[in-house]
């Protein structure tokens, strides 16, 4: 069947997601990955963006933001990301989020803030600037921490799998363990890391990132290699199934220009 | 309301050196670009700028050097688009000429 990485990436990300759940998703691959399981198997997921837009389902291809006239044109009420971080978010009530990420450590912690190249962003006591300036967390680090569950999705690349983040913009697991009770975030971490290669998903003890499974076109030796972390591999670890005719046709009738073709 | 209105000439009069801006719009989306085009015709500078996603409008001001401090959640012009250029081009480097708040 022919089908591109960030197609499956899109679909495994959608079979995450349940019927009934209520779901923030952030801009582009995740926004995707969200409508498709909403047209493919869960009709009745609420779902809103951080700019507040409730209930819509996108018009026309990707929205372009999370205010887009593509997303906002037929959403049942729009309000502003206060009532969908601060309020809706913060408080606990939301089932699952979406983010991306540029850079990404072995519990989960997402960097979009910059690149600080082996220096450290506190030098002296002073914050100084990254070598490469990144657009920021924007609503991610309130998704992270205050969705019940949430999946990363990243370009599966050495040089953004690193062992330790510059700078976590949204939190992970920290440094593992209970460290997220440590900080009191109401939200549960990230269930999966889905990548253009597998699947990643956090040790219930240690909540060091494992390979889970991985894409039929992938292989174990291929994700490690391009992992910057001794990646564990689980005992029973699967092979992610193909697309399914249904699942593409859906995928691509909320992809209408085609982002996730582009090879 | 209609004494409130003004020309865009007359309201970009009103912007002083190292004001903080709430620049409106997010990303790509809603955001005051002529008015942004036309303080650049201005001698202002040092001016802050701060927003929950300032995109394309407060860009601008970093590209043309007067502004020099940014506090944000995100910045950037979204999908596509990418990263900020101007924002960019003003906060890498080993002298950088604007800085954004720890944290944005």
């Amino acid at each position: 069947m022919d089908y591109t990485r960030q197609e499956l990436m899109a679909i495994a990300t959608g079979r995450e997601l349940r019927d009934g759940e209520l779901a923030i998703f952030g801009v582009g691959l995740s926004m995707l990955a969200g409508y498709f399981a909403q047209k493919n198997h869960a009709p009745n997921l609420m779902a809103f963006t951080e700019g507040g837009v409730f209930g819509s389902t996108p018009v026309g291809g990707l929205p372009w933001g999370i205010e887009d006239n593509r997303i906002s044109a037929n959403a049942t009420s729009f309000t502003n990301a206060i009532d969908a971080l601060c309020v809706l978010v913060a408080s606990g009530r939301c089932d699952v989020g979406i983010i991306g990420a540029a850079q990404i450590d072995k519990y989960g912690n997402v960097n979009t803030t910059g690149i600080w190249a082996g220096e450290t962003p506190w030098q002296a006591g002073r914050y100084v600037l990254p070598r490469v300036r990144l657009n920021g967390s924007g609503g991610a680090n309130e998704i992270a921490i205050g969705c019940k569950r949430y999946i990363i999705m990243a370009a599966h690349e050495k040089k953004r799998f690193a062992d330790k983040v510059d700078y976590i913009s949204s939190p992970g697991y920290i440094n593992g363990g209970h460290d997220r009770q440590k900080y009191g975030f109401p939200g549960g971490g990230p269930s999966a890391i889905i990548t253009t290669l597998g699947i990643l998903r956090p040790d219930p003890v240690t909540k060091e990132f494992y390979l889970d499974a991985y894409f039929p076109f992938s292989s174990i030796e291929e994700i490690k290699d391009n992992t910057g972390w001794d990646l564990k591999v689980s005992p029973n670890v699967k092979v992610v199934p193909e697309p399914t005719e249904q699942e593409l046709k859906n995928l691509r009738e909320v992809d209408v220009t085609g982002s996730l073709r582009k090879k | 309301m209609k004494e409130k209105l003004m020309s865009l000439s007359q309201a970009v009069d009103l912007i002083k050196d190292g004001m903080l801006l709430a620049v409106g719009g997010n990303g790509m989306h809603r955001n005051p670009t002529l008015f942004s085009l036309a303080l650049t015709q201005r001698p202002v500078k040092e001016l802050k700028v701060c927003g929950a996603a300032p995109g394309i409008a407060a860009d601008i001001l970093f590209a043309s050097g007067q502004a020099d401090t940014a506090y944000f959640g995100f910045f950037g012009l979204e999908n596509e688009a990418g990263l900020a250029p101007g924002m960019r081009k003003a906060m890498e480097g080993d002298e950088p000429k604007a800085k954004a708040i720890e944290g944005s």
